[in-house]
């Protein structure tokens, strides 16, 4: 495949993605199922082409489709938010099942570490999913806004540690045998790797598994600075580690909200689908992006989406 | 062909946990993507017709089951003649595709007398089925 060589052509994804969203306004939404003007098939059709470009500004952002997904959808379109978020966890697992094999066959995310981790996630996703379905949905609303925006804060803050400094290992951490090698292509080398603070770790993962099932969001953008910056794996294991997870967390969180009714076919099978086609499309402009202006764009519209979130749960 | 240096520091059990997910998320994928294309082509009626979505997809998860007459839990599996109903096959088959996996992983870990690791394979097997089986949360 020719690749594109500028990035005005990388960059036009985003650019139809913001025409996109403003085409998709909910108050044009509301009359639309009111009066029945606009074809059913127009908005699941409209949301395969937004999650294509989500798919695409997904990867080449570094962030899971999922927390793009979520505040934008239900910012932008009319379905209820109880929908979104259930098709925002399985368009994450469906994400990270498809990931799942390869990252596991090249030794780039470790099942060891993840086992535990996943455990006490996927306990507090259901807690999250049954909360979430529980409170009134301005309030998860508000709240989904205040931690998109948070997770903004932290990824302007956060900088991955890429070195292998060996941590001192930890009493659970040696119980488990949360260590090991694994062989990195760019560099070359085998790269070798031992868990700490994984006390503080499984906490942290606790966390992530409540707001992973309260607002329907794969969770890598925590997982992977949990992993990197407190349990000392490094950045690499940590991303390929995390995506497993998420095929672990999230598939509890799913099923509460697939038991409760909360999966609309209409707008689940189009969003996996549309942004599975476009983190393909994505991973192959990767080579050519202009990376630091996707990850501010992506930045951007983060700020945006989380914004709209906040003021449409305040009802401002 | 040179061969592959991560294959050494990737254990047996991590192999055939990949061998597995890969299989199910085909088997899960072609499920979702022939159920939704009997959905949408009309060919196969639905429960709700596609023209009333619009009207119930704003609606709260509550409201709308009360406005279809639908229930929660694995009901949609006794109306796996309506084809809204069958996408329900797919997208369940990808949310067990990790149960299957992890009894396999058990089971190995079992084999291979690594107690801690299979405790925790069998326990998470036991909170996905748990989550699956609609004991939790179910809508009534």
């Amino acid at each position: 495949m020719k690749l594109p060589q500028s990035p005005t052509l990388v960059l036009a994804p985003l650019l139809f993605l913001a025409v996109a969203l403003l085409a998709a306004d909910p108050a044009l939404a509301a009359e639309a199922a009111a009066s029945a003007v606009t074809a059913w098939w127009v908005w699941p059709l409209t949301l395969f082409a937004v999650t294509v470009l989500l798919g695409i500004v997904a990867i080449l952002g570094g962030v899971g489709g999922g927390v793009l997904f979520v505040p934008i959808v239900s910012g932008f379109f009319p379905f209820h938010l109880d929908f979104v978020r259930g098709a925002g966890l399985l368009l994450a697992l469906c994400g990270a099942l498809a990931a799942g094999p390869s990252l596991l066959r090249s030794g780039m995310a470790s099942m060891r570490l993840a086992l535990p981790l996943a455990l006490v996630g996927s306990i507090t996703s259901i807690f999250g999913a049954l909360l979430g379905l529980a409170l009134p949905v301005n309030v998860v609303q508000t709240a989904l806004g205040v931690v998109i925006l948070a997770i903004v804060v932290l990824m302007l803050r956060t900088r991955g540690r890429s070195d292998a400094a060996q941590p001192k290992p930890d009493a659970i951490s040696d119980a488990l045998r949360l260590h090991g090698i694994y062989h990195d292509p760019a560099l070359g080398k085998d790269i070798e790797w031992r868990a700490r603070n994984t006390a503080a770790g499984l906490c942290v993962f606790a966390a992530i598994g409540v707001l992973a099932g309260l607002f329907g969001l794969g969770a890598g953008w925590a997982n992977v600075p949990a992993l990197n910056l407190l349990m000392g794996v490094p950045l690499k294991l940590a991303a390929g580690t995390s995506s497993f997870l998420l095929s672990v967390i999230d598939t509890s969180a799913a099923w509460i909200y697939l038991n409760r009714g909360a999966m609309l076919p209409m707008l689940v099978v189009p969003s996996c689908l549309g942004i599975m086609l476009g983190a393909r499309i994505g991973a192959r402009l990767l080579r050519v992006a202009p990376t630091r202006v996707i990850r501010r764009t992506v930045i951007a519209l983060m700020v945006f989406a989380g914004t709209r979130a906040l003021l449409k749960g305040l009802g401002i | 062909m040179t061969p592959d240096p991560a294959k050494g520091f990737v254990s047996d059990e991590q192999l055939r946990y990949a061998q597995w997910l890969d299989l199910g998320t085909r088997v899960g994928l072609v499920l979702l993507v022939a159920s939704f294309a009997l959905y949408v082509s009309g060919l196969v009626p639905p429960h709700i017709p596609v023209a009333e979505l619009p009207a119930l997809w704003v609606l709260p998860v509550d409201q709308y089951l009360a406005a279809t007459g639908l229930q929660g839990g694995w009901s949609w599996l006794g109306q796996l003649r309506s084809s809204d109903m069958m996408n329900f096959a797919g997208i369940a088959f990808l949310s067990l595709v990790t149960v299957g996996c992890y009894l396999r992983l058990a089971a190995s870990y079992l084999r291979n007398r690594d107690t801690a690791c299979a405790l925790i394979a069998l326990a998470e097997i036991v909170v996905l089925v748990l989550a699956a089986s609609g004991l939790v949360g179910v809508a009534h």
